[in-house]
């Protein structure tokens, strides 16, 4: 029996469900917390969602069916959540006449937590131009490393669909570095 | 294999550790501020169907309360100030009409001797001269209330 199944095993029993869960953060927080941090870019924020995340998690354990696993739940259940909080942002945003990529880039550079040098900050910023989509699959593949098959699953789009957009994310992310990357080197 | 999975773009040769951070310890006391956030949010929230009917009600309630009290508003000063004259000259007769109706009608049911005789008989119940043997008698009589009457007549 593997730890999932072990840990969803023991959910199901009243007298182990605390004790069952608390392994269950153990095992997903780092993970999910980096995962929702790459999103949302602030450490505050991605805090915010990631106990957000588990709440929603506890609350929906009945709901929760044993033929899609743990992992693809809990991310799906992640990634949905990030996107939530970033769309509440944005229809303050609106009123503020600010930008989402503006947002996110305030919110990089205005964290105390990040530790990048100009490169990775420049990295970040590219990544902040891209649709929400390219975004979120560029995020998975190129830093989580999550395969196609798996990241299909979470955000329930085709294979297809999704080497599509890393294709573009790249591609952008390219021209962007290129443009930017002068100013840095002078 | 598709190529579009396999590439290497130039940002893939910076340095390509996570630049983001967290707050000291963070990981290591999560599970536990978690838990408690989970149980504060578990404890269920006790409605009794009382608090669930004023809940229902409370719309209604406050609309037939802002209702009343803009009557009132609105009656008032009408009451008070425009009609106040009107009112209290028709409460004054009315009030000097009813006096003089009661006082004309208890008059018509009395006549003058029993009048008279209410005020100024000296028949009184002496309850002292009663005989306790007289008392007696009529108990264990078996004289209808008609013959008892006769009798005290005689």
């Amino acid at each position: 029996m593997t730890n999932d199944q072990q840990i969803l095993e023991n959910l199901k029993n009243p007298a182990l469900k605390e004790v069952a869960f608390r392994l269950l953060i153990s095992t997903y927080k780092e993970r999910l917390y980096w995962h929702i941090r790459k999103i949302l870019l602030n450490h505050d924020d991605t805090d915010d969602v990631l106990q957000n995340t588990f709440i929603k998690v506890w609350n929906g354990l009945d709901s929760f069916r044993a033929e899609s696993s743990l992992f693809t739940w809990l991310y799906r259940i992640a990634t949905n959540e990030s996107i939530t909080f970033l769309n509440q942002r944005k229809r303050r945003m609106i009123s503020e006449l600010t930008e989402e990529t503006e947002y996110l880039i305030d919110n990089l550079e205005g964290d105390e937590y990040f530790d990048g040098n100009e490169w990775q900050l420049l990295l970040q910023k590219a990544i902040a131009q891209l649709p929400e989509k390219q975004r979120l699959v560029f995020n998975m593949k190129y830093f989580e490393e999550i395969k196609y098959e798996e990241m299909s699953k979470i955000l329930t789009t085709s294979v297809g669909a999704l080497k599509a957009s890393y294709h573009h994310a790249v591609k952008k992310i390219e021209e962007y570095v290129k443009l930017y990357e002068t100013k840095i080197e002078t | 294999m598709n190529k579009k999975e396999n590439i290497t773009p130039e940002f893939r040769k910076w340095d390509n550790s996570n630049p983001f951070n967290t707050p000291e310890g963070y990981f290591e006391s999560f599970e536990d501020r978690m838990m408690a956030k989970i149980d504060s949010y578990s404890e269920p929230i006790k409605t009794s169907n009382k608090t669930k009917v004023i809940r229902m009600l409370k719309p209604i309630l406050s609309l037939a309360a802002s209702l009343v009290l803009v009557i009132l508003l609105v009656q008032y000063p009408i009451r008070h100030f425009l009609l106040n004259d009107t009112v209290n000259t028709e409460q004054e007769n009315s009030i000097s009409n009813n006096s003089f109706d009661l006082y004309s009608i208890s008059l018509s049911m009395i006549d003058e001797n029993t009048l008279i005789n209410s005020l100024f008989s000296d028949d009184q119940i002496n309850d002292n001269n009663i005989d306790p043997d007289e008392m007696r008698s009529y108990l264990s009589s078996r004289l209808t209330e008609v013959e008892i009457y006769s009798d005290f007549q005689n």
